[in-house]
């Protein structure tokens, strides 16, 4: 009787921990976070609750909570790393006064050149930021809710944007909204021009009726399934996502007979920048790699992470690279 | 004296050494509030000591004796949002983290022990690695904290339960099972962790987190901590004639007519609502619970009618001064406050250890 | 009338009777010893008359009832337990460790009041050791430190004082001021119970004798009821030589068993 007392709670605590471990791998996420199950994911202007044009603008972000806007912004807070490079696309970089660290990051920013030469601080700091007097603040969805809670009481509009994206439409349609937010609309309006052509153009490289290449994307040791960017880039693209294809949802480690089996024709890789040499090499002599068609026909594309990486405008890059390589001169190589 | 005194060199101390209460408050008081104003008034950006007064005075007096009051905005924020909640809660994290420490040093009748050695503290850490993991740190500022409370009092529970049998906690036991599950407890966190590493974000905010940390303190913050912080002392003021006779043995202090296991029960629960309120509040922040009481001990000795209300209040001030050195040493990155108070810490104790030692082997 | 003892008192470990069942009375005004070997249950029957343990069958009293039924400050009040000497980490001064002794009587809040005082201040007396009082008990010897202990134990201003091997780690004028001591706190009124393994130093100072072996008593009364040289043989394994002492109680002296039966 005493031995059973002393192996229950333990035992008790161990599966509670395991099944709570066990639940959260299995709602495993795409790159940048969970999905909350609260949030219904639609196409189209559902993401995009927004009001009339006039001021003072409604709109609602992602914890349901209406933001006025009384005038058009110009001093303006990203705190995540995606949503610097919204804002750099649609405001004038005068008019960002801070930034996630990331934007200062060489090896993962598409927003250098800006910050370099405006210099805005960083926003981890919220007494900075505070002290900057902002007109509007945008923090991501998967941000601390601490840090958002504070941002909220001070005043400020806060607009807390969901960063994943699971489409180049839904992308297109965030660069409206930043565009609504922050009074840019003519220059958000051009921007979604510019980031549907690039797509379409892209899209133009595949010749009609060709066979649907099997494309395996790679980060690391996983890969893309449903219900990512990547998937939504493949199928336009004319492509198979493996990964689909095999079952996985979202963002999830693939092993070496799963690679072995699935022997994808083409597989698309990231790595940091200055490496990608080093990463293709890597690719091509790991063992299951290179028992794979990509491998032995030298249909590895090695990508930079800085466009292989973010959901955000800069993801045209990422489309346009894999369409050349696949549809354009079609040979290995390493991008950017 | 005679060659069969086996005396520990460590406590080898007579009243005499002993620094007389009215001089260690009058030290102390003084250092509690500048360190207060110092907190509050530095910080990564400049405000004047003027507008910090206004501010103050905006806010706590009524709106019709400030009419002519003017401050901005964003200093009010700066001062009334940002500042003083995060003044207060490391006040509160660390009197609550060096009254557990008091607490449990009297349980395990060792002045070495500290507030981990019964599980509350990875219980806190695990649940708010789930918080984190889960994504629901992200929906409420009060599910990070709350996880951690409940993370804290359910492995109190478990503790508890496998080293009691029949009414009776043996506390040889209670230190054994408290180490076990504390070490079990931190794999699954690690665990979580790496499971999630790929998950790069999360991942950055747990281990911030794991290494303890004070930015972004809200009131919420404070209210969740300070009321528990509060409670608790009061409650072990109480019980401070029973932690003294629990001190010299649980044998000696039934025959004095102390409720041994019930005492037992009340310190250990006691103990470990302290320490899941700073831990849900500040992340890991370890040291304070050890050298704190211990230093506050070798000064005025081990009475706990005088060292618990003296440690809890040494300990409010020290956590405030060094969270204000890991915002001040390299803006505007701040060091993560764990990190800290090890540096500031450790040395402290080794300085305090060698001077009782050469004290003693001078007598 | 303040009488203790056990009634067929036992305890049981892991389902096996290792003490008892004990029947014994002891009187006001008494100084009596509990003696035996090594692990004959001297320490057990000790804890049980305190009122620490609880025995598993049979009962403990404290004049006419069950000692677990009073309250345990008053049990706390009346008997007083001086355990073995231990070692104590922390260094509280001789005067604090006294002023703990008064927690039955002040319980948690109350100040300390004139009366606390004066017991303190008349244990210290009694146990000759005013002079230490501003010491850290951790920095005594063990003789000064078991003094301690015994006036801490007055302090409460008990009925009974049950001792636990209080000369074992003395000196032995040390051991013979203790004894003394507890002789003349019997001469006063208190019921004096010690428990020891040395039997030759304390029966010139104890009215009786309760011998046990293998958790039994199995002899009590005056030393000549008690001590003879057939019981001390079987109980303890030695020959022992009585040698009468002016002072009317003999003294014994050892030979090892021969080893032919």
């Amino acid at each position: 009787m005493h031995s059973i007392r002393t192996i229950v709670p333990p035992a008790v605590l161990i599966l509670l921990v395991v099944a709570i471990a066990g639940a959260v791998h299995t709602y495993a996420s795409p790159p940048g976070g969970l999905q909350l199950p609260v949030l219904e994911r639609e196409d189209g202007d559902a993401r995009v609750r927004t009001g009339q044009p006039q001021y003072p603008r409604d709109a609602v972000d992602s914890d349901e909570i209406t933001v006025s806007i009384a005038r058009p912004a110009h001093r303006i807070v990203s705190q995540y790393w995606s949503i610097d490079e919204f804002v750099y696309s649609v405001v004038p970089p005068q008019d960002v006064v801070a930034v996630s660290e990331s934007a200062y990051v060489e090896e993962i920013s598409n927003v250098l050149p800006s910050v370099r030469q405006f210099k805005p601080a960083v926003a981890t700091d919220p007494e900075r930021v505070v002290a900057l007097d902002p007109d509007l603040m945008f923090v991501s969805n998967n941000g601390r809710a601490d840090y958002t809670s504070l941002a909220r009481s001070s005043g400020v509009p806060v607009y807390r944007m969901e960063t994943n994206f699971e489409t180049l439409d839904q992308i297109e349609q965030n660069i409206r909204l930043v565009g609504y937010l922050t009074g840019q609309d003519e220059s958000a309006a051009k921007e979604a021009s510019r980031f549907h052509d690039a797509i379409d153009k892209a899209v133009s490289l595949r010749p009609p009726g060709s066979p649907k290449p099997r494309i395996l994307g790679l980060g690391g040791r996983y890969s893309y399934g449903k219900k990512t960017l990547f998937q939504d880039v493949v199928t336009k693209l004319g492509g198979v996502n493996v990964g689909a294809e095999n079952g996985i949802v979202g963002y999830d480690a693939v092993n070496f007979e799963q690679i072995i089996r699935w022997d994808p024709e083409w597989i698309v890789a990231g790595a940091q920048t200055g490496d990608t040499k080093q990463v293709l090499a890597t690719l091509m002599s790991d063992p299951a790699i290179s028992l794979t068609q990509a491998a032995r026909n030298g249909h590895i594309v090695v990508i930079d992470n800085r466009v292989f990486l973010p959901m955000s405008p800069y993801t045209s890059i990422l489309v346009q690279a894999i369409a050349e390589a696949i549809y354009g001169r079609g040979h290995t190589g390493d991008k950017l | 004296m005679s060659a069969a005194a086996q005396s520990n060199p460590l406590t080898n101390a007579s009243s005499r050494s002993r620094l007389r209460l009215p001089i260690f408050y009058g030290i102390l008081v003084p250092i509690i509030f500048l360190s207060l104003l110092a907190g509050v008034g530095i910080g990564s950006t400049h405000i004047s000591w003027i507008t910090i007064l206004r501010v103050v005075e905006f806010k706590i007096l009524p709106h019709a004796w400030t009419t002519s009051v003017h401050v901005t905005q964003a200093d009010a924020v700066i001062v009334w949002l940002i500042r003083v909640p995060r003044v207060i809660v490391a006040f509160f994290v660390g009197a609550g983290l060096a009254a557990a420490g008091v607490l449990l040093q009297a349980l395990f009748r060792n002045p070495l022990a500290e507030p981990g050695l019964v599980g509350a503290g990875e219980g806190a850490v695990l649940g708010g690695v789930i918080s984190f993991v889960t994504g629901w740190s992200a929906t409420s500022v009060l599910s990070l904290p709350l996880m951690a409370m409940a993370g804290a009092l359910l492995a109190l529970f478990v503790v508890y339960v496998m080293s009691t049998r029949g009414g009776v906690t043996p506390v040889a036991t209670l230190l054994l099972a408290g180490v076990a599950t504390s070490a079990l407890l931190s794999a699954v966190a690690s665990l979580l962790l790496s499971v999630n590493i790929v998950n790069w974000q999360i991942a950055q905010e747990i281990v911030f987190w794991m290494m303890g940390g004070l930015d972004a303190r809200t009131w919420t913050h404070v209210w969740l901590c300070a009321p528990f912080v509060v409670l608790g002392v009061a409650a072990c003021l109480i019980q401070t004639r029973d932690l003294d006779l629990l001190q010299l043995g649980e044998e000696t202090a039934a025959s004095f007519g102390v409720d041994v296991e019930s005492s037992k029960r009340m310190l250990t629960l006691t103990a470990a609502i302290l320490t899941g309120a700073a831990v849900a509040v500040a992340g890991l922040i370890g040291f304070v619970g050890l050298v704190v009481p211990h230093a506050v001990r070798l000064v005025l000795g081990p009475s706990n009618r005088v060292l618990l209300p003296a440690s809890a209040l040494t300990g409010g001030a020290f956590l405030v001064l060094c969270d204000l050195l890991a915002r001040t040493i390299h803006p505007p990155t701040e060091i993560r406050l764990g990190i800290v108070t090890a540096l500031c810490g450790g040395p402290l104790f080794i300085y305090l250890l060698l001077r009782q030692y050469r004290g003693a082997a001078n007598s | 009338m303040s009488v203790i003892g056990a009634r067929q008192a036992s305890v049981k470990r892991g389902g096996r009777t290792i003490f008892g069942p004990a029947s014994i009375k002891i009187g006001a005004g008494e100084m009596t010893a509990l003696i035996g070997p090594n692990g004959s249950g001297k320490s057990t029957l000790l804890r049980l008359l305190a009122g620490l343990w609880r025995p598993d069958s049979g009962d403990v009293f404290l004049d006419d009832k069950t000692i677990h039924s009073r309250p345990r400050k008053e049990i706390a009040r009346r008997i007083s337990f001086v355990p073995q000497e231990t070692q104590i980490d922390f260094s509280f001064t001789v005067a604090e460790i006294l002023a703990m002794g008064r927690y039955a009587h002040r319980g948690r809040l109350k100040p300390q009041s004139q009366a606390d005082r004066t017991a303190v201040l008349a244990a210290a007396a009694d146990c000759d050791i005013t002079y230490l009082m501003d010491r850290a008990v951790n920095s005594l010897s063990g003789g000064e430190r078991q003094r301690v202990l015994i006036a801490r134990s007055l302090v409460v201003e008990p009925e009974f004082i049950l001792l636990d091997e209080p000369t074992a780690n003395l000196d032995i004028h040390h051991a013979l001021d203790v004894l003394q001591l507890c002789e003349s706190l019997s001469r006063k009124g208190k019921t004096v119970i010690v428990a020891t393994h040395d039997f030759n130093l304390v029966t010139r100072y104890v009215t009786r004798l309760i011998l046990l072996q293998e958790g039994l008593v199995i002899a009590e009364g005056p030393q000549e009821d008690v001590l003879g040289p057939e019981t001390i043989r079987k109980v303890f394994q030695v020959e022992a030589e009585m040698v009468p002492m002016k002072t009317g109680h003999p003294v014994y002296v050892f030979h090892q068993r021969t080893q032919n039966p």
